[in-house]
């Protein structure tokens, strides 16, 4: 398939850069800060157009690019491994994310979001890549255990343990350990504060 | 309780009344929504009985949540994002049409919206004459420069095998005209080997017979496509070229099309010459090996023939497994 520059542009924005958005929280959450999420996401399209003509149009577009972001982001740390130094660096910043005040006006919340925020963050941030990048394709990217598996290249099976591993880890960092007593408030407010869209039973917590 | 059969889950279910050892994986597949329906039923049915479990499965809700796109903790997108992707990926158009250096034009300044064509001058306004033009200049350098670097005209993926060996034959030019290994790992051989061994999660081999006047230059771990490589390279003292050799675990599967098969000694050899090197592929014991530069073939058969490739068995789990 051969396409003259126009229709490949025109092609191209249609099929990937609608993926965008989506693909920066992706890279955001695998990288960590947003100037290194930028690079990642640029990286990862760079690659993706000059590979545009082996891509099968009608296939499916998001995993493709999400399949090179991740090829893209395990590279530069295998790179970064050997030369003992992180072009993707993973040191969360303390307030990585900015809270939405308007919907939670209590500022003990706030205070709790943010903390909270920083902690799993840092706790993201040391997870071994390939939980990570496990996590990230299941939980940003909302793929399926199949098509995750395909993405990164591995079996269904060990998508499914490196999810649970990886969030059995996070699990730890829900808590602030270093107060006594905020556990149960801390624990119920978050809980509070969250959107309903589980898979399963609504119940009572502790 | 932590392998996912439905049938040790419904029989740990019926037994709510011991102390409950948790669901473990099983409730991490039911929160994504991967659970068949008797068993997520059974999941469903569970949690409301079991308070240490339903707590386990908030907490487990909890962590997916702070993950999700549309979550309340999650940042804007930085602003004009869109733009500077857009201008920066779709500005490199010269250099992906036409595959390499064709009159010594280096990539395109970054003017957002505005194709690098116009620098071609007036021919600018007859943009079906450019494409044509484009395309007759891209197919003559494409048999210039060979298989190696011709775009895929195909739509489908090459195997895991040839798109390793395509980026490995790629990094061993980029590195014999940098004239070094970027980023090599400090030591001599043996040392580099050894810290290789840990990257790849194999021993790393090497030829032991290698022609006069090359030395040893340094080696780094490689990602060649989708595979985990060990890469080593040796240089000519007079300046005649880099000897580079790479390993992988074998994923399997063809080697290169186009390759011509040598059977020697009872082991198959492909091989492949381009203008810019002769390379030979080879797999053993789970693991695939390759060898380029500009030896004759001769030669890098007699070197793959050298290296000991019993030592260096792929494990079963590989390290990635974490």
């Amino acid at each position: 398939m051969w396409l003259n520059n126009h229709e490949k542009q025109a092609l191209f924005e249609e099929v990937a850069m609608a993926h965008l958005s989506g693909l920066y929280y992706a890279a955001l959450r695998l990288c960590g800060n947003p100037a290194d999420a930028e690079d990642l996401v640029q990286e990862t399209y760079t690659k993706a157009y000059r590979a545009f003509e082996s891509f099968a149009l009608g296939s499916n577009a998001r995993a493709w690019l999400y399949r090179i972001m991740n090829n893209t982001f395990l590279s530069a740390r295998v790179r970064a491994e050997s030369r003992l130094t992180r072009p993707f660096s993973l040191t969360p910043p303390v307030q990585l994310f900015r809270v939405r005040d308007e919907t939670s006006p209590d500022p003990a919340e706030i205070v709790s979001n943010r903390s909270l925020d920083s902690r799993l963050g840092s706790a993201l941030a040391m997870l071994p890549d390939e939980m990570r990048t496990t996590l990230v394709m299941v939980d940003v990217g909302g793929f399926t255990y199949d098509e995750a598996a395909n993405i990164l290249g591995c079996p269904v099976g060990t998508v499914r343990s490196r999810l649970h591993r990886a969030r059995s880890i996070l699990r730890v960092h829900l808590t602030e350990q270093a107060l006594p007593g905020a556990d149960e408030g801390e624990k119920a407010k978050s809980e509070d504060s969250q959107d309903a869209t589980s898979t399963g039973a609504q119940g009572g917590t502790n | 309780m932590d392998n996912g059969n439905p049938n040790n889950v419904n029989s740990h279910l019926e037994t709510v009344h011991d102390p409950c050892p948790g669901l473990g994986e099983v409730l991490s597949t039911y929160l994504d929504g991967e659970l068949d329906d008797l068993t997520a039923q059974s999941v469903t049915t569970h949690l409301q009985r079991c308070v240490k479990c339903n707590a386990e499965f908030a907490e487990l809700r909890q962590v997916k949540r702070f993950l999700a796109p549309g979550s309340p903790l999650a940042p804007a997108l930085p602003s004009g994002l869109q733009e500077r992707v857009r201008a920066r990926t779709l500005g490199h158009r010269s250099e992906t049409l036409l595959r390499g250096k064709v009159n010594g034009r280096s990539g395109p300044t970054s003017q957002p919206g505005t194709l690098p064509l116009v620098r071609l001058g007036r021919i600018a306004k007859r943009p079906w004459l450019i494409a044509s033009a484009l395309a007759v200049a891209s197919m003559l350098l494409l048999l210039a420069i060979g298989a190696l670097n011709s775009l895929k005209l195909n739509p489908f993926e090459p195997s895991p095998v040839e798109a390793a060996v395509e980026a490995s034959v790629k990094d061993h030019i980029m590195c014999e005209r940098l004239g070094q290994v970027p980023q090599s790992l400090p030591g001599d051989a043996t040392q580099v080997r050894t810290a290789l061994a840990t990257a790849v999660g194999m021993s790393v081999a090497a030829p032991a017979d290698l022609p006069p006047a090359y030395n040893f230059l340094g080696g780094r771990a490689f990602r060649a496509a989708s595979l985990d490589a060990a890469h080593l390279a040796w240089i000519e003292e007079a300046g005649k070229g880099m000897l580079s050799f790479y390993q992988a675990a074998d994923p399997g599967g063809a080697p290169p099309a186009g390759w011509r098969s040598v059977l020697l000694d009872g082991r198959t050899f492909w091989l492949n010459s381009t203008e810019e090197a002769n390379a030979v592929l080879w797999r053993a014991n789970g693991v695939l090996y390759l060898l380029a530069g500009k030896l004759p073939e001769a030669e890098l058969l007699r070197m793959a023939l050298s290296v000991n490739t019993l030592g260096t068995h792929a494990y079963q789990h590989s390290r990635i497994e974490s």
